[in-house]
């Protein structure tokens, strides 16, 4: 292996690798942060082009660009409130925060420096710890599933700030939204009022852009300002500096996230928006100050950021030594794979080994280059948004979420979807409904019913489902977190009082 | 706020009762998670309702649209505006006419001519920019309708 | 204050010139497409109704090249996404039939789809079929620890406890589905099927012991030969690419599973252009760079021109609509 390793680094250090890795860096970020385009969509655009070229080129330009993609989306998030992937939604918590008080550049070094050491914490799990881990992964079964995605829902209650009831609710709106289409088992079809297009469910990008994109284009005309944050970017001195001791002040929070988010990465159809989603709210959990979560703590974004940065590997873990991704944009490297004749699995480890190294340590350098390219960026993407009038900003984040609709899946029936729901985004923003949970039901529901679903089947197949929900050994270490994670605002505002009683 | 509640929960309400009618032609199977959340959801409504019922000290106020209505109301109309005339007219000949349109109805301070075609000119080109971008290089194929 | 509205009206009238003349330029520059009257004389659009990177996809993109020099333009894929390829297929029979837009089809997605679906947007006999180039065959497997190794056992473990051996697959009404309920119907034993959506996560479900065992596309089984034992599979003579591995006919099950890919075009294509059509692909899949590559792949090769086609297809309608009544699935 040691030999391997070693030819590995040489082969990166080709001119051509090295530019591959830097243009994938860049493309990958610009394809993050214009809000619509995801990583999926950016890989799947380019794996016909890879067609031609050398198998390890195609890999290692793919995997710059999905690095750096799901870095990407904290930009729209930050400065747009608009997530750019759907891994950057939990940025958006604490991001936009931080931008709409002036510091906007200091959200985005931030979301840099996590992403690039959540990042390399994760390709280290990759490299070394493949193997043990791809065997989690397949753990997870149907039970698994369900409980994991009920431990997801619980997060609405961290992520509603206001009304908890308020969050539930849009969280069983979201869920009532995924279920629209065919249903996978069985295959009925559901709330589709007649219509083909509307059998094959509410696309994720068109809904998130919808939810996320159009009340904030809304609100830009809403509110008579001229320009986007009421206090202009501000020039300040050192704040890579003072980011980067501030992150490495807390090396519990970096690695915390960035082990949640390689775990929910090897965990297949678990993607970079649960990941942040669950670190940020472990994050909010474990502070001591959980209220400042939510109105612009860095905190919030370093969780964010790191975790999803390490769902990346994680997501290519299952992917690379099974055939199974852990992620959508993996599930398109598959293609990519295979179009090449490389088969996922030992083979890809012994007789393409010097292709897959390089592929993995190639992933290091992408999560490196993002500290210059995104810094460099961040300054002047900042200032732009926020100098830029309203009275082109709307229109122009408008016409990014049409392209960014139409784009997945070159319908224009999900640009109609993305507009109707923007406007029921909007007014539920005024009910003081989120469009977080609502987005986190829609993302969990088909997952969660599939896992409910499949287990009754094979509860009914092995003479009971009590037991096949209750006694598995991870079904009960999920179902513990869901309890803990569903009675935490109580706990805290127990832990609170008694604190307060403690000081008067 | 509590009317706007008490509105909300009763939509939320008719929704919830409207799925759980649709769920009866379902497959078993099919049905099972539908109810499930719409029991919830239904549930989560009434209570919705039933609070909103409460007076509370600290009422936020409820203001559906802030400052002048007309602004809002034109850019939703343009918006759909927008998109209808994607598959009429094709992507890049409505985008380009729709963008403008809505940088120049937006405008609320006065502003000179040559500013105004500035602005027009710079809203094409990003929007060309754009176009080329996704339609020749990303090879999206926009919908091309009447024009382009 | 009125100079200055009408000054602003006026800025706004002449902004609006402004954009139509760009407008006009615009469709000047784009000028009418003269329809040369030789086919092909424009790009083809070839539609993959499911997401980048699957079988459909990976075959299309080896053929891509072959069709460009055999219909002289060049050949474009699009992806449709969706429903299991009736978003794909519903647009495919609204779109004009003048040979520049062409679909992949999947047997038996195309025949259970409006089967079992009220409004799947098309019907079987409106996708008119031109070409099918391969069949990739089903089969039948067990994980390498379970208690059953040969089919026999399977089967005879089954009828005695009817519905406990839990059978993963992708999709309800697919293909894996279809050959599960034939299985059940020649051998009279039950068994409970856990869909996935999509042969991926079916086989993350059965490699992790979480059902007892799996139908799987070839190229699945062969991927992951040295974990599982595969009871049978589903074509007419023993598969190269799994030796030893017995066919379900030899087993004395007589059926056929397998997932068969081809072209077709919008109703009311002229024959012309089917035929040009037909003899591209024809001319693409018999080379033999491309038949050692699909082979590798774990495809079987077909080569099926427009009217065997059909007459196929409708066979296999036939089949499978008695099957599923039979067993309920439909009236």
């Amino acid at each position: 292996m040691n030999e391997l390793f070693i030819t590995s680094i040489a082969s990166l250090f080709t001119a051509t690798n090295l530019l591959l890795v830097l243009l994938g860096v860049t493309a990958g970020m610009v394809v993050g942060a214009l809000p619509g385009l995801t990583a999926t969509m950016a890989i799947a655009l380019l794996v016909p082009f890879t067609f031609t070229m050398q198998p390890v080129h195609g890999l290692v330009l793919m995997g710059s660009i999905y690095v750096a993609s799901i870095y990407g989306g904290s930009f729209s998030a930050i400065l747009l409130n608009t997530p750019g992937t759907p891994s950057a939604i939990a940025t958006t918590f604490d991001g936009y925060p931080m931008a709409k008080r002036g510091q906007s550049y200091q959200a985005i070094v931030t979301a840099t420096v996590a992403s690039v050491f959540g990042g390399l914490i994760g390709v280290l799990f990759l490299l070394f710890l493949s193997p043990p881990l791809s065997r989690l992964s397949l753990r997870f079964g149907p039970p698994e599933f369900f409980w994991l995605t009920t431990f997801g829902l619980t997060i609405i209650a961290t992520l509603s700030t206001k009304s908890i009831l308020k969050g539930l609710i849009g969280g069983a709106f979201g869920l009532l939204l995924s279920m629209i289409g065919i249903a996978p088992i069985e295959g009925s079809v559901r709330f589709t009022f007649g219509s083909v297009s509307l059998q094959n469910g509410i696309a994720l990008i068109p809904g998130l852009i919808g939810f996320f994109c159009i009340p904030e284009v809304l609100g830009m005309i809403e509110h008579k300002s001229e320009h986007y944050t009421a206090i202009p970017y501000r020039r300040q001195r050192r704040v890579l500096w003072s980011v980067l001791t501030r992150i490495v002040r807390k090396p519990l929070l970096l690695i915390r996230s960035a082990v949640i988010g390689t775990v929910v990465g090897i965990i297949p159809g678990a993607g970079g928006n649960i990941a942040a989603m669950v670190s940020y709210n472990e994050a909010v959990r474990a502070s001591r100050n959980p209220e400042r979560f939510g109105k612009g703590a860095m905190e919030g974004v370093v969780a964010a950021e790191a975790s999803n940065n390490a769902e990346v590997s994680g997501s290519l873990i299952p992917l690379l030594t099974l055939g199974i991704p852990g992620a959508p944009p993996a599930a398109v490297l598959l293609g990519a794979l295979l179009l090449h004749g490389m088969r996922p699995g030992r083979e890809l480890f012994t007789y393409h080994g010097a292709v897959t190294y390089t592929f993995m340590l190639s992933l290091v350098l992408a999560n490196i280059l993002i500290l210059p390219v995104g810094v460099f960026s961040g300054r002047w993407i900042s200032r732009l948004v926020t100098r830029l009038p309203v009275t082109l900003l709307a229109p122009l984040v408008f016409f990014l979420s049409v392209i960014g609709s139409f784009a997945i899946n070159r319908n224009m029936f999900d640009v109609f979807v993305m507009l109707g729901f923007g406007l029921i985004g909007y007014v539920g923003r005024k009910m003081k409904i989120h469009p977080g949970p609502i987005v986190l039901g829609l993302i969990l529901g088909s997952i969660c019913e599939q896992g409910l679903v499949q287990s009754i089947l094979m509860g009914r197949a092995s003479g009971s489902i009590l037991a096949i929900f209750f006694t598995r050994p991870l079904s009960i270490l999920l179902i513990c977190l869901t309890a803990l994670s569903a009675a935490w605002p109580f706990i805290a505002r127990a832990l609170r009082q008694k604190r307060a009683g403690r000081n008067l | 706020m509590r009317t706007a509640d008490r509105m909300a929960a009763l939509l939320l309400l008719g929704i919830c009762v409207f799925g759980w009618v649709a769920s009866r032609l379902f497959s078993p199977l099919s049905a099972l998670f539908p109810r499930v959340v719409v029991l919830i959801l239904g549930g989560l409504s009434l209570l919705l309702f039933i609070l909103s019922f409460r007076r509370s000290p600290e009422e936020p106020r409820f203001v559906l649209i802030q400052g002048k209505a007309l602004p809002l109301i034109l850019a939703i109309a343009m918006m759909v505006a927008w998109t209808a005339l994607i598959s009429l007219l094709g992507f890049l000949v409505s985008s380009l006419l729709m963008f403008s349109l809505m940088t120049v109805v937006l405008e609320r301070r006065g502003r000179t001519g040559f500013q105004i075609v500035l602005r027009i000119l710079v809203v094409c080109a990003v929007t060309v920019a754009f176009y080329l971008f996704f339609d020749r290089l990303l090879l999206v194929s926009f919908p091309r309708g009447l024009l382009i | 204050m009125n100079r200055n509205r009408k000054m602003l009206r006026q800025l706004r009238l002449l902004g609006l010139a402004v954009v139509l003349g760009i407008l006009i330029a615009g469709y000047a520059a784009a000028g009418g497409q003269s329809q040369g009257d030789v086919y092909p004389s424009k790009p083809v659009t070839y539609v993959i109704p499911f997401n980048p990177g699957g079988q459909s996809d990976i075959t299309a993109q080896y053929q891509k090249a072959g069709l460009e020099e055999a219909l002289g333009t060049s050949v474009v894929i699009k992806y449709m996404p969706g429903a299991g390829g009736a978003v794909g297929w519903a647009s495919l029979v609204k779109t004009k039939a003048d040979g520049y837009t062409i679909s992949g089809n999947n047997i038996p997605h195309i025949i259970i789809q409006p089967l079992v679906r009220d409004n799947a947007g098309y019907q079987t006999e409106d996708l008119i079929p031109v070409y099918c180039f391969q069949t990739t065959p089903i089969g039948l497997a067990v994980l390498k620890s379970s208690p059953y190794k040969t089919l026999d056992e399977f089967v005879a473990f089954a009828k005695a406890n009817p519905g406990a051996i839990t059978v993963g697959g992708s999709g309800t009404h697919s293909g894996h589905h279809l050959a599960l309920l034939q299985l059940e119907y020649l051998t009279g034993a039950k068994f409970t099927y856990i869909p996935s959506t999509g042969a991926a996560p079916s086989v993350a479900n059965f490699l992790g012991g979480h059902t007892q065992a799996l139908f799987a596309n070839s190229d699945d089984l062969v991927g992951h030969r040295d974990e599982i034992i595969v009871l049978a599979i589903g074509t007419d003579k023993p598969f190269p690419a799994l030796p030893g591995v017995k066919t379900f006919k030899d087993e004395g099950i007589n059926m056929t599973a397998g997932i068969d890919r081809g072209v077709c075009v919008p109703p009311g294509t002229p024959d012309s252009i089917i035929r040009t059509l037909e003899d591209a692909f024809d001319k693409v899949c018999r080379k033999p760079s491309f038949v050692a590559k699909m082979e590798e792949l774990g495809f079987v090769m077909q080569y099926m021109k427009s009217a065997e086609y059909t007459r196929y297809i409708g066979n296999k309608k036939k089949e499978m609509e008695d099957a599923l009544r039979t067993l309920g699935e439909i009236q």
